[in-house]
């Protein structure tokens, strides 16, 4: 948390992206979000962990149950599963992330028929 | 020219050139009108902090269910457990119910504050989130409305992105 104090001291130029450095996380079929500091975590696995937690699903992120999937929005407003990037450009590049179950994400990935 | 000399008197400056006084009434002045720049005595950084602060509006209050709302100025609470207490407040003020009251002041924070109710807020971006993720410092920069909401309202689909 020092570092975010660091940059709050000095409100100048208040900008965004160096001031507030938490993700916000929602789960599907949840109205409330939550949000994380990537900064203080060091890995995916940290990551998971960290979202276990908040959203009660105990070991449904991380073991081979997967009932759960990562998935996160970039800055181009993509979106993308969580896990193809090395942590650390993660970090910068997740914008939102969300929690979605196992079958809407398989419904999500069928490909889109174009009827020709 | 005894009336001139009254005259003079009343024009004088009431506090003394180069005081502390001075760089709280510039301050002041700035906070009225953001664009005076070249003061000859400019606020330091913890002086703008404040400025910015106090300029700050308080935030709305909704209890879910409640058509009346209340207002409440995150800047004079230091922390979520002074805000937790506030809102424990209200909420027995807009209740009626005191039987909370009778737990022990120091037992309260955000998550037993209102047993039942959740405290959430709403961002900048419009999006709802449970209070206390963030420091306190962040929060009451981003936070734009507080939501009390009974627990049960928690399972809701998350609709648009």
């Amino acid at each position: 948390m020092a570092d975010m104090d660091d940059c709050l001291s000095s409100i100048e130029e208040p900008n965004k992206e160096q001031v507030f450095r938490s993700t916000k996380v929602f789960m599907k079929g949840q109205a409330i979000g939550r949000a994380v500091n990537l900064n203080i975590l060091n890995s995916y696995d940290q990551l998971k962990d960290a979202l276990e937690d908040k959203f009660q699903i105990w070991g449904e992120l991380q073991n081979c149950n997967h009932k759960w999937v990562l998935l996160y929005i970039d800055h181009d407003g993509e979106m993308m599963i969580v896990g193809d990037d090395p942590w650390p450009e993660f970090r910068n590049i997740a914008k939102k992330i969300l929690i979605y179950s196992r079958e809407e994400v398989n419904r999500m990935m069928m490909p889109v028929d174009f009827g020709f | 020219m005894a009336d001139f000399n009254a005259h003079q008197q009343s024009c004088t400056r009431p506090w003394p050139e180069n005081s502390n006084a001075n760089s709280t009434f510039y301050a002041r002045i700035l906070a009225a009108n953001p664009d005076i720049s070249g003061s000859r005595n400019s606020p330091t950084i913890s002086q703008n902090a404040e400025i910015s602060a106090n300029m700050m509006p308080s935030v709305t209050v909704v209890l879910e269910g409640r058509a009346i709302c209340q207002r409440i100025s995150l800047q004079k609470h230091g922390s979520y457990q002074s805000l937790a207490k506030a809102l424990r407040q209200m909420f027995l003020d807009i209740s009626g119910d005191y039987s909370l009251e009778k737990s022990p002041e120091n037992d309260c924070d955000l998550s037993n504050a209102i047993p039942g109710y959740f405290i959430a807020y709403e961002d900048m971006e419009d999006d709802l989130l449970l209070a206390g993720d963030l420091n306190w410092k962040d929060f009451v920069r981003v936070a734009k409305r507080i939501r009390i909401l009974p627990v049960k309202a928690k399972q809701k689909a998350y609709g648009s992105l």
